[in-house]
């Protein structure tokens, strides 16, 4: 599903690769005690080593690594048992140590990959390089005060993993399937929250064109993009941009942007020239990482069920489209409240109200799912009323809604509503026989070959009986009584 | 800047730039200088990368050395002390660490002990180097040759009596 730009010169192809930094999710910092609560006061979550004090020295923080591991684990990645730190040296005054620990030629992840999901099911593998282990910097506060820039050392020191890509994307829209697999496949784990707003996952985007099969052209770097939707603008933008400038005869300088989501374009933010230079070396406070192959496994073997794998269950095991089980896989969470719903009832019938009116009524409450007043066991309820035949799914549509304002249960509501659907044979039979009488013309023209005519019986039925009537039921007494 | 020394200028870059031409020295600078040049991007590999893997060589050298012995001997320095100010040219004074410079380089414990004085009367050093972690060794042949020497000689003058 490559994205094609036609220029007046001939057609582009899109080329991509990102770097993802993913904070995270553990107590204390990646080489000091400090918590890593986020919205904490600022400067209250700093121990000295944050700091960069004179004479402070890390520790590394063992759950931080095994986090990494699981990561690796998750992605089916190589987990290399001896890696090394370095420093990263850099100068900026979010950054006391003037170097960034990181990992440079020996990462503690190595090659894995991630499929996403495309549009109709389709999916593709797109390749992961490396995941290293790194601090994050400080915070500068540039609106706090008209002249100055203020410094906020809480995010010093948490521990972030750098994912990297292949360059093997090639449409802004596996660029975005791409990093929402990745979230989804961190949230399951538990590594990282993937939230990035708060900025606990962003994304370095490599963009460059080529002519279809030609070798890569010169990438630009556009930095720190903080949501999917920018993500996907920014490279539309981009990738333009270096089109425009290639058949106008010019050539891609290499060079660092910024997105600016206002002005939905990129700009630039340093050249080649200008660009850093690291100046990598071990760092000499830490010995090399080495971990045992047993505690790989033992961490391997405690990772819940993936996506992937979950994704494929639901269709073998409910039925469901690719595209309901894609949904519904999307997070743990929901997973978790679809299955709890579907073990008491119809699987499908399940998928479709959850895809439909819960996710519908969430959207317009703005409510998490584990935070709906209509739990999986409150929903679970009101399925089985439509399973075994005490409302129509119609009637249960309106039962729904009164659960959304009451928090009742679908059986009290039922009872006391009096919705209870009608399947009495007896009674409906009854009913139909007056709709008949009182129509006897439609009668008439029914009998002489209107067919059509049926839904006009069945409609005055349910009226008669106020939606109550079980509409399986009405279509066989019908079916029955107008032959006859 | 919290500590130490502090030279004021125009922007926050130049008080950093002003502060360290003049808090540190020509050889802290020009090791730093060096430092730079070789992590660069642009000549990490022609130089980083390459002493990384020739510190390798040079370990294995070493480690082959010690499957016949259990010590090795060498001077100090190539010669006595120079005077105060005598020699300014870098390199002599590289030069002058070429025996202990190869210890640190291959992660060897090494041990400097007194041993003689030159014709001028100046004292003069030997250095042991043993295998890795092995200073046991390393502190056992040094007492030895510590009382064999028998090496006594006191300086004449010491800073704190010329008060």
């Amino acid at each position: 599903m490559s994205m094609i730009i036609n220029g007046a010169t001939g057609p582009w192809e899109l080329v991509i690769g990102m770097e993802v930094h993913a904070q995270v999710i553990s107590n204390s910092k990646l080489f000091s005690g400090a918590s890593t609560t986020f919205g904490a006061e600022p400067n209250s979550q700093v121990s000295l080593v944050d700091a960069a004090m004179p004479g402070m020295l890390p520790v590394i923080n063992r759950k931080c690594v095994e986090q990494a591991i699981r990561t690796g684990a998750a992605l089916g990645a190589e987990i290399n048992l001896h890696s090394v730190f370095d420093r990263k040296n850099y100068f900026y005054a979010d950054l006391p140590q003037g170097y960034q620990i990181s990992q440079f030629k020996q990462p503690i992840v190595g090659p894995g990959r991630i499929t996403v999901d495309l549009k109709d099911g389709e999916t593709k593998e797109i390749g992961i390089e490396r995941i290293h282990l790194e601090q994050d910097a400080g915070k500068s506060l540039h609106d706090q005060h008209p002249s100055k820039t203020y410094v906020d050392l809480n995010r010093s020191g948490v521990a972030l993993m750098e994912i990297v890509s292949d360059p093997d994307m090639r449409s802004p829209e596996e660029a975005a399937a791409y990093l929402r697999k990745l979230r989804t496949i961190l949230r399951y784990i538990g590594t990282c929250d993937g939230n990035m707003e708060e900025g606990s996952m962003r994304a370095d985007v490599n963009v460059s064109v080529r002519r279809p099969g030609e070798p890569f052209g010169t990438r630009c770097e556009i930095k720190n993009v903080n949501s999917i939707r920018f993500v996907q603008q920014a490279i539309i933008y981009e990738s333009q941009r270096q089109v425009d400038i290639l058949e106008d005869g010019g050539s891609i300088v290499q060079e660092t942007r910024l997105f600016d989501p206002g002005m939905g374009e990129t700009r630039s933010m340093r050249s080649k020239e200008e660009a850093h230079d690291y100046r990598y070396f071990p760092d000499p406070d830490l010995l090399p990482l080495v971990i045992e192959q047993a505690w790989v496994d033992e961490i391997r073997a405690s990772l819940p069920e993936l996506p992937d794998a979950k994704k494929a269950r639901f269709m073998e095991q409910y039925g469901l489209s690719a595209y309901d089980a894609g949904v519904l896989v999307t997070e743990q969470v929901t997973a978790d409240y679809y299955e709890t719903v579907a073990k008491g009832s119809d699987p499908k019938m399940a998928a479709n109200w959850i895809t439909g009116e819960l996710f519908a009524f969430l959207n317009k409450s703005g409510q998490a799912i584990d935070e709906s007043p209509i739990t999986a066991a409150k929903l679970g309820e009101l399925m089985a009323l439509i399973k075994d035949g005490t409302i129509s799914g119609r009637i249960a549509k309106e039962v729904f809604e009164a659960m959304t304002e009451t928090g009742q249960g679908a059986r009290e509501i039922v009872e006391e509503k009096g919705l209870r659907q009608v399947s009495d044979t007896g009674a409906l039979e009854a009913i139909i026989d007056e709709v008949l009488a009182a129509s006897p013309q439609q009668l008439e023209q029914y009998r002489a070959g209107k067919d059509k005519l049926f839904g006009y019986f069945v409609g005055q039925t349910m009226k008669a009986t106020k939606g109550q009537a079980n509409p399986q039921v009405v279509n066989d007494l019908l079916k029955a009584k107008l032959e006859g | 800047m919290r500590y130490g020394l502090r030279v004021e200028g125009e922007s926050l870059a130049d008080m950093y730039m002003n502060t360290r031409a003049a808090g540190f020295g020509e050889e802290v600078q020009r090791r730093i200088l060096i430092g730079t040049y070789t992590l660069s991007a642009g000549y990490y590999d022609a130089y980083y990368l390459k002493a990384q893997k020739l510190r390798t060589l040079i370990y294995r050298d070493f480690m082959a050395a010690y499957e016949d012995v259990d010590v090795i001997l060498t001077p100090a320095a190539p010669t006595a002390a120079f005077r105060l100010g005598e020699t300014t040219d870098p390199v002599t004074m590289y030069m002058n660490d070429v025996f202990t410079v190869p210890a640190s380089l291959a992660g060897l414990p090494g041990l400097c002990l007194p041993a003689g004085m030159s014709a001028d009367g100046l004292p003069l050093g030997l250095q042991l180097l043993a295998r890795p972690f092995d200073e046991e060794t390393l502190f056992r042949a040094a007492g030895v040759m510590e009382d064999a020497a028998a090496f006594h000689a006191a300086p004449k003058a010491w800073w704190g009596d010329r008060s």
